[in-house]
């Protein structure tokens, strides 16, 4: 009996060294990419030591100006997630704690923009933007992404306020302080683990944005996921500098994951633990 | 205790003000950039608008759009992959992403230091994964090829053959998308209460028992929400096939969104994309209310 607890026990250990193997392997195959020159890149079999060389980094940044891909990325991921938790809270409030009609069906409403598919909004943004000369500009990009974010923020900080019991709101208001002071003053610092999660939610989703990106913009206001396409299409055997862009897009959300990860989780499993 | 009632009453009367106040902002956001491009795309749909044919978008054709959509192949295609991609993916994220969380589960050493790995592969940009696998798979250089020669297999060009390309898409799915499975389910998993377990071992249950009949019912709620995000996402990929096939080759992993985006970004016939958008809306909307009413009505029977 103490063996087979035992031989178990060694069989999940070599089940989770694989589980490791198989989602470090491609993560450490982009980074070490990007560090090669392309004699190193294209061996067979594949080099695991080698002279690394910020060859390709230099390339795409001061070749190819992805230090402006860069800079849109900052500003479009940050301002678009400030706005949807701006937009966002007082809504997912107002779910959580008033009754009034049709409630769940604007709940819903809010998490359908999840299921439409990309085009449906983004040609008809895209024909307009035109029209209207917004096509190619931050702040479109902007308004797009908070879009997307809405939906996030309204689901994971209804499921954080209604952890939070309303009583406290009462008993706020009896003393004398409005809905508004109330919300601000003491339910939003009770709820602050969601607002972290959700504005780590936020700023993933926008920086690693897509296809708004690529539809919307041609090149002002191009960012760094965007970016990427032109290695795909025109330059498509630029491996090494295709490598250092998705390394450079990569890396800082592995740094939010390996300091934010209670809080990801938490925003991800709030509303699946209970309803 | 009167007076605190009559004085909620009047806090709720002063509520309403602050729903319109707190919804208002949102819902106008909500209208402007979804109703508003919902009902646009609809009246583009009845014309005949080609980007490089000027003055067609006043060419009113009615439903012949959606008749051509209809009767010729591509979209029916499309659907036909969207939906073996979407299964497969759905099924195989729910199986291993439900394992995974176990596996998570176990209180192993360092199995922190895996899941923060496993995380990070659906929190890296899609198209990022795309990229990376796609230097994985190439027939030249890439790893899984050398691997496979390895280990005395022959290798093949998995993303240009027709007959491989859909699954070597779907491992791509299910290695990005399994840790959102397994992150839900695993906080099911740290919800329930262990006196369960005890008392079920006292009545002498088998641990497949236990595990079927007692933590699977109480796992639903997590698994319902993995599967309804997961069918949602996997219904409307196209980052990652964009970056590794771009819907080749031929046409063989062309999903319905990689269609869309075809037709109205290089073939420039908007009226026709926005006909297929609207289309494809309807069948995810339809595909999203099978699967809750099949899972709710379970719940009704277990009750």
């Amino acid at each position: 009996m103490r063996n087979r607890k035992r031989l178990i026990r060694i069989l999940l250990y070599a089940l989770l060294l694989i589980v490791f193997c198989v989602y470090v392997t491609p993560i450490w195959y982009i980074v070490t990419t990007s560090f090669k020159l392309e004699r190193d890149a294209y061996a067979i079999p594949p080099k695991v030591f080698f002279v690394p060389t910020l060859a390709n980094y230099f390339d795409a940044f001061s070749g190819r100006g992805m230090g402006h891909n860069f800079f849109n990325s900052l500003v479009v991921s940050s301002v678009s997630s400030v706005l949807a938790l701006l937009l966002g809270t007082p809504a997912a409030y107002a779910l959580s704690r008033f009754e009034f009609k049709k409630k769940e069906s604007i709940f819903f409403w809010f998490l359908s923009t999840r299921m439409a598919p990309f085009i449906l909004a983004g040609l008809p943004v895209y024909l307009l933007s035109k029209q209207i000369g917004l096509y190619d500009t931050r702040t479109l990009l902007v308004i797009m992404d908070m879009l997307i974010n809405l939906a996030w923020v309204v689901w994971m900080m209804r499921s954080f306020f209604d952890d939070i019991p309303p009583d406290i709101d009462e008993a706020c208001m009896v003393d004398g302080c409005s809905r508004t002071s109330a919300l601000f003053r003491v339910i939003l610092p009770l709820a602050t683990p969601g607002l972290v999660a959700s504005t780590i939610f936020c700023l993933i989703m926008s920086w690693n944005e897509y296809f708004f990106a690529m539809i919307l913009t041609s090149f002002n206001a191009q960012t760094l996921p965007a970016a990427i396409s032109s290695f795909l299409t025109v330059y498509g055997l630029l491996w090494g500098q295709m490598a250092a862009a998705g390394t450079v897009i990569a890396i800082p959300i592995m740094v939010f994951v390996f300091f934010m990860q209670k809080h990801i989780i938490r925003g991800l499993t709030m509303g699946a633990v209970k309803s | 205790m009167e007076a605190e009632q009559r004085y909620r009453r009047i806090l709720r009367i002063k509520d309403k003000h602050y729903v319109a106040l707190f919804l208002a902002p949102a819902i106008a956001a909500l209208i402007l950039l979804t109703i508003y491009p919902m009902l646009y795309s609809l009246k583009i749909s009845f014309f005949n608008w080609n980007l490089t044919v000027p003055g067609s978008q006043n060419q009113f054709v009615g439903l012949q759009n959606y008749a051509e959509i209809l009767k010729h192949g591509e979209f029916w295609h499309s659907l036909w992959i969207t939906i073996c991609f979407t299964f497969f993916s759905v099924l195989f994220c729910m199986v291993i992403g439900t394992s995974l969380a176990f596996l998570m589960f176990q209180n192993l050493k360092g199995a922190s230091i895996v899941r923060t790995f496993v995380i990070s592969a659906m929190v890296i940009a899609p198209i990022i994964v795309g990229t990376a696998w796609r230097l994985m798979y190439n027939p030249g250089w890439g790893l899984i090829n050398y691997f496979l020669s390895v280990a005395g297999i022959g290798g093949r060009p998995f993303l240009a053959q027709a007959s491989t390309v859909l699954p070597a898409l779907i491992v791509v799915d299910v290695w990005e998308w399994s840790p959102l499975v397994m992150v839900i389910v695993l906080a099911g998993l740290q919800g329930l209460s262990p006196e369960v377990y005890e008392s079920a071992r006292v009545d002498g249950a088998s641990r497949w028992q236990t595990f079927i009949h007692i933590t699977l019912p109480l796992l639903k709620p997590a698994l319902l929400l993995s599967l309804l995000i997961r069918t949602m996402d996997a219904f409307r990929t196209f980052d990652t096939i964009y970056a590794m096939t771009g819907g080749g080759p031929g046409r063989s992993s062309e999903n319905l969104n990689i269609l869309m985006y075809n037709t109205a970004f290089e073939y420039f016939q908007v009226s026709k994309a926005a006909s297929m958008a609207l289309l494809s809306l309807i069948v995810i909307t339809v595909i999203c209310t099978l699967i809750f009413r099949v899972f709710r009505r379970n719940e009704g029977e277990a009750q």
